[in-house]
């Protein structure tokens, strides 16, 4: 009953485009809790569209897959960020080298290429067809994301919604990856973000601040 | 068998509880030690055949033949090294201060366990699990990378971690649309030996797509030009045993993932395509490598640049491939991991007396430590290619390769690249092993070099292995490294 529905109202086109939508969306935010928000709401949708899938396709290693997902990015890092943000001190970007605006049309932009340049590439036939084209909007929206903001921390969340991207890239290519795969990955995942955390106090500790304008003695 | 990569990870947790200098540095060159016997035992063994652990045999989860015998025999003799040098450096470096001897703990704690993940890489049979192992090589080693807190380490360690999980992004990407090709073409699988069986059926529109991600993604780990930006950072600022380490097998480490796509892609999508790719970035990074050791004055820098020249050739030889191309590049993963490191260990010896490595300010090494510079002559001629040392061997093969394939603009390029490398050695570390006047005295220090201290002992066995290579490669090598060209194909 909940597949036939899922599968009439494709249910799961319409998780991936707001997952589209959050990664754009985190282009116009300032405020770093605002991101991290965007970034929850983000592994939210990924971990639904896990469980959609899972309920369409009566897979159960699928329903595991979800729920390791909401572990650990809709739980696990949000907490680990919103404690690093207020060890840290940071409220808000203050000038990123892109205004607002601007960034969010450029995203759009990327989203176009994306879908025509993939248009004729490969074709990724099934439930999840859009997914691929969203998954590599995603990656590279969040890229410049990386590449015109200016605080260590929010490059840190640019780095984690290319993640959820490169996760659902592999969910729609290889119709849920195996559970160890997924768990390894997220493991490597959740490390990395704890690392990061501590390299972003020290970053605090020798500098003073986390701006990465001063990141800039190393050259040549 | 494969049990022994558990070796180093036992070892960590075991610095981990320990106290005690002696013990913590006792622990470490054992379990290296037993490590290494290990890793030899186990090339005997899959010269004979694969060998497994864990899942079936038609799809195993850990898998060894002997390619990864090869590579994890590289690391494990590499591992013994770099923890005996240890030793003598980290002693140093607490004495004058540099290191608080409570963080001395934990850089044993996470030299061994950098050891583990690199020594789980060449043994995975699943290629997703490849990507994770490589990951986690990354996060490990950032932390080995950042362990002075120096501004300039945390610097690089950041810049290492965020650009080298951007890059291996794109790898994880390349393995799914492997596995997308694999399951179009029948089932799905990231298993290395079911792929390459399935390899001929696979689509090679897909496949092209699956290897350009890959190459982009390990390539960016293993310093490949245009995406090496983070190398010269990171192989500077860490300390000089993880120095050599990250250069002479963490970078093989990763180009290991692109061999074995690599050779799944050559039979899918045709030889040429994988050919034009692995040259194109190999004299790319030689090239880049060549320009930027010219201008450089720190010598630990111009040794990180000469690692992104060294990744260049064994792509370039690798791309090159044919009768002679597959076999130099086996062959130059092993001259470089042994040079590279000797001179290293050379740098930092330096670094210990002189506390610079910068040209101009160290001068007349020859007369303060006279058998460091001996045996950093010989590592400087190793590293340029000149004979008699393993690295003209290689190189000269290589250059064999792709006179065979015709590729004259590259053995060009090759040759103008290689003579530039060989001016900036010379210029570098001849004036800072020559000369009278030294701007920097050398400091009184306790770690006089002596042939039969155990650094000294490594560094020289190091000049006499790629001295020796160059005359002569022993029959089991030879067999091993044929073995391993057979499996991934011409």
């Amino acid at each position: 009953m909940l597949a036939k529905w899922i599968g009439l109202f494709s249910v799961i086109d319409f998780i991936s485009a707001g997952m589209l939508v959050s990664v754009v969306a985190m282009n116009s935010l300032k405020r770093i809790d605002g991101c991290i928000k965007a970034y929850a709401a983000n592994s939210w949708l990924l971990a639904s569209m896990m469980g959609a899938s899972a309920v369409y396709l009566s897979e159960p290693h699928l329903y595991a897959a979800a729920f390791y997902t909401i572990a650990v990015k809709c739980i696990g890092i949000p907490y680990v960020l919103k404690r690093v943000a207020k060890e840290l001190k940071v409220t808000r970007e203050t000038d990123p080298y892109v205004s607002g605006p601007v960034s969010t049309m450029a995203s759009f932009a990327l989203v176009g290429i994306v879908y025509s340049a993939l248009s004729r590439g490969i074709a990724v036939t099934g439930f999840a067809q859009n997914s691929l084209e969203v998954a590599v909007s995603i990656i590279l929206v969040s890229l410049f994301t990386m590449m015109i903001r200016g605080k260590a921390i929010t490059q840190v969340i640019g780095l984690l919604f290319m993640e959820n991207g490169l996760f659902l890239a592999g969910f729609s290519l290889t119709r849920g990856m195996p559970t160890l795969v997924e768990l390894g990955v997220l493991f490597d995942l959740f490390m990395g973000v704890l690392i990061l955390g501590v390299f972003l106090s020290q970053i605090k500790k020798t500098f003073v601040s986390v701006d990465l304008d001063r990141l800039t003695n190393l050259k040549g | 068998m494969l049990l022994l990569v558990l070796i180093p990870l036992a070892a960590a947790l075991a610095c981990l509880f320990l106290k005690g200098r002696g013990a913590l540095e006792g622990v470490t060159i054992v379990a290296q030690g037993v490590f290494a016997l290990w890793a030899a035992l186990l090339a005997f063994e899959a010269s004979n055949g694969a060998v497994y652990f864990g899942g079936d045999a038609s799809a195993p989860l850990f898998y060894a033949d002997a390619l990864s015998a090869y590579i994890l025999c590289v690391i494990a003799v590499l591992s013994f090294a770099s923890g005996v040098y240890s030793v003598e450096y980290i002693r140093s470096e607490v004495a004058r201060g540099a290191l608080p001897a409570a963080t001395a703990k934990y850089y044993y704690v996470f030299l061994n366990l950098f050891v583990f993940t690199m020594a789980v890489v060449p043994v995975c049979g699943n290629l997703a699990l490849l990507w994770i192992a490589i990951e986690a090589t990354t996060l490990v080693s950032a932390l080995l990378v950042g362990i002075y807190r120096r501004a300039g380490s945390v610097e690089a360690a950041w810049k290492y971690i965020v650009l080298c999980t951007v890059g291996i992004t794109f790898a994880l990407m390349g393995t799914f649309i492997l596995y997308y090709a694999s399951s179009e073409a029948g089932s799905g699988s990231f298993e290395w030996s079911t792929l390459r069986q399935m390899a001929a059926g696979l689509n090679p529109a897909t496949m092209r797509l699956a290897f350009l991600f890959v190459m982009i993604g390990y390539g960016t780990k293993a310093g490949l030009a245009p995406v090496h930006n983070w190398l010269p950072d990171a192989h500077s600022e860490a300390p000089t045993p993880v120095s050599a380490l990250l250069s002479g097998v963490l970078l093989n480490c990763a180009f290991y993932g692109v061999i074995r796509v690599a050779s799944i892609a050559r039979v899918s999508c045709g030889p040429a395509f994988v050919q034009t790719v692995m040259i194109s970035f190999g004299i790319i990074s030689i090239m880049v490598a060549a320009v930027f050791m010219h201008v450089q004055r720190n010598a630990k820098r111009l040794l990180a640049y000469s690692s992104i020249e060294h990744m260049g050739i064994i792509s370039t030889s690798f791309g090159a491939g044919g009768q002679f191309g597959v076999y130099a590049a086996l062959l130059h993963v092993l001259n470089h991991a042994i040079a590279k490191p000797l001179m290293f260990f050379v740098t930092g010896r330096t670094y210990c007396r002189y506390h610079s490595v910068e040209r101009g300010k160290v001068k007349g090494l020859i007369k303060a430590l006279p058998l460091t510079a001996g045996l950093g002559f010989a590592g400087i001629f190793a590293l340029a290619g000149a004979p008699p040392s393993g690295t003209f061997i290689s190189e000269f093969l290589m250059l064999r390769a792709l006179a065979d394939g015709r590729h004259w603009a590259v053995l060009a390029l090759f040759l103008i690249g290689g003579t530039i490398v060989f001016y900036a050695l010379i210029r570098n570390f001849g004036s800072m092993f020559l000369g009278k006047e030294a701007e920097l005295k050398p400091e009184p220090s306790n770690f006089k070099f002596t042939p039969w201290k155990p650094a000294g002992i490594v560094m020289l066995s190091f000049a006499v292995i790629i001295l020796a290579l160059g005359l002569h490669v022993p029959g089991r090598l030879d067999s091993l490294i044929r073995l391993s060209a057979g499996i991934v194909g011409q």
